[in-house]
């Protein structure tokens, strides 16, 4: 995965979570990662992991289809 | 390089490694922090966390209040305090009470009664001339504080990352009927009194969250107090409003709306910085030297 992509993911994880008003830290918790590794996913540092991407969908209903697909963050 | 070149190369690498951590540990040292626990009127705990240069006394305080999805240590929360305090600034970071809460069931109204608690922390123990700083939803309470109490401790108001109205910021996310259909079921339990009851909303590809009927109203009704323009208009001191350019979450536009709703626009300065998103992320040493510059700049020589 290129690394524009993975900053697009990351801005759409953060959009997923200010929307919702979920701090990194009780996201981190529920996926069970550190913040600091959230962090990195958001800021487009590192790809975000296909197991992450299930405990979102899990934890959150967030559709990964959504937070993979698209060619912006403002798609919703 | 020589054999007689080498050793001197290495002791020479060696002491500049030396020279400069020592001068980064003494920049971190002169920062004393302290965790903080403060109670607010209604009987409320939040922690914060205090930060005071170390020596050459403090030359102002700033209150920081974060947003939505925000605590006192992250992301802009704690890269700025430690730059400001790394000049002379005092900076108390504290946790509103909706921190960290999911769901949310809290009334933005109370984001009042949070601010007075850390401002009356703050102004006892005297830093100098007091500041209050928002961040994203952080700038619809601060602005709310000062038209509700026109506290005439608080010197100026500096303000990052807008979001705007809150309803209007909501519709642009869901589109209008969206945004209109969940407030409207929201009024009508907090209009049959039945306002601490939650509301299931589904928010499309984001998921289903849940909020109180009493958080939606209070966040979003026609009668809102979060209303940054109605409050902007009922502040005449200075403000400072730094927005990035490349802020995907809230439209860089609203800066200069804020200011023209000022009784005073004269005495908001806006400043916006190409490339930055929502959480400065890469552009922190600009916003950093915008903020210091303007606040410093007001405490005079």
């Amino acid at each position: 995965m290129a690394k524009r992509d993975h900053k697009t993911i990351g801005e759409r994880l953060e959009r997923f979570r200010e929307v919702r008003g979920l701090s990194q830290a009780v996201v981190a918790q529920r996926l069970g990662i550190q913040s600091e590794d959230l962090k990195e996913v958001e800021a487009g540092k590192r790809p975000l992991s296909k197991k992450w991407i299930e405990s979102l969908h899990e934890a959150f209903a967030l559709d990964p289809a959504w937070l993979l697909g698209g060619k912006t963050p403002d798609d919703l | 390089m020589t054999r007689t070149l080498k050793p001197l190369f290495a002791i020479s690498l060696a002491l500049v490694l030396t020279l400069s951590w020592s001068a980064w540990a003494r920049a971190e040292h002169a920062i004393r922090t302290e965790f903080v626990q403060i109670q607010t009127e209604d009987g409320v705990s939040l922690a914060g966390l205090l930060r005071q240069p170390e020596r050459g006394g403090s030359r102002a305080g700033v209150v920081m209040v974060h947003g939505y999805g925000g605590n006192f240590y992250s992301d802009v929360m704690s890269f700025l305090p430690r730059a400001l305090a790394a000049r002379g600034v005092t900076t108390l970071a504290v946790n509103m009470r909706d921190h960290d809460l999911d769901p949310k069931r809290n009334r933005f109204e109370e984001s009042r009664l949070d601010i007075a608690a850390a401002v009356n922390d703050l102004a006892r123990r005297g830093p100098g001339p007091l500041f209050l700083y928002g961040h994203s939803m952080g700038t619809n309470r601060v602005l709310y504080y000062l038209a509700a109490t026109r506290d005439p401790r608080v010197t100026a108001a500096i303000l990052t990352g807008l979001p705007g109205n809150l309803f209007e910021w909501n519709s642009r996310m869901f589109g209008r009927d969206h945004a209109s259909r969940v407030l409207s079921e929201a009024q009508d339990l907090v209009a049959a009194g039945r306002g601490d009851q939650w509301l299931l909303v589904d928010l499309g590809p984001l998921g289903k969250a849940l909020y109180t009927a009493n958080h939606v109203v209070s966040l979003r009704g026609p009668q809102t107090l979060s209303d940054p323009f109605k409050n902007m208009s009922q502040i005449t001191r200075p403000a400072l409003i730094v927005h990035g350019l490349a802020d995907p979450l809230a439209d860089p536009a609203v800066a200069e709306e804020i200011r023209r709703n000022a009784p005073q626009p004269e005495q908001v300065t806006v400043s916006l910085i190409p490339g930055a998103d929502h959480s400065f992320r890469g552009h922190e040493k600009a916003l950093e030297e915008v903020i210091s510059t303007w606040l410093l700049r007001r405490l005079g020589p």
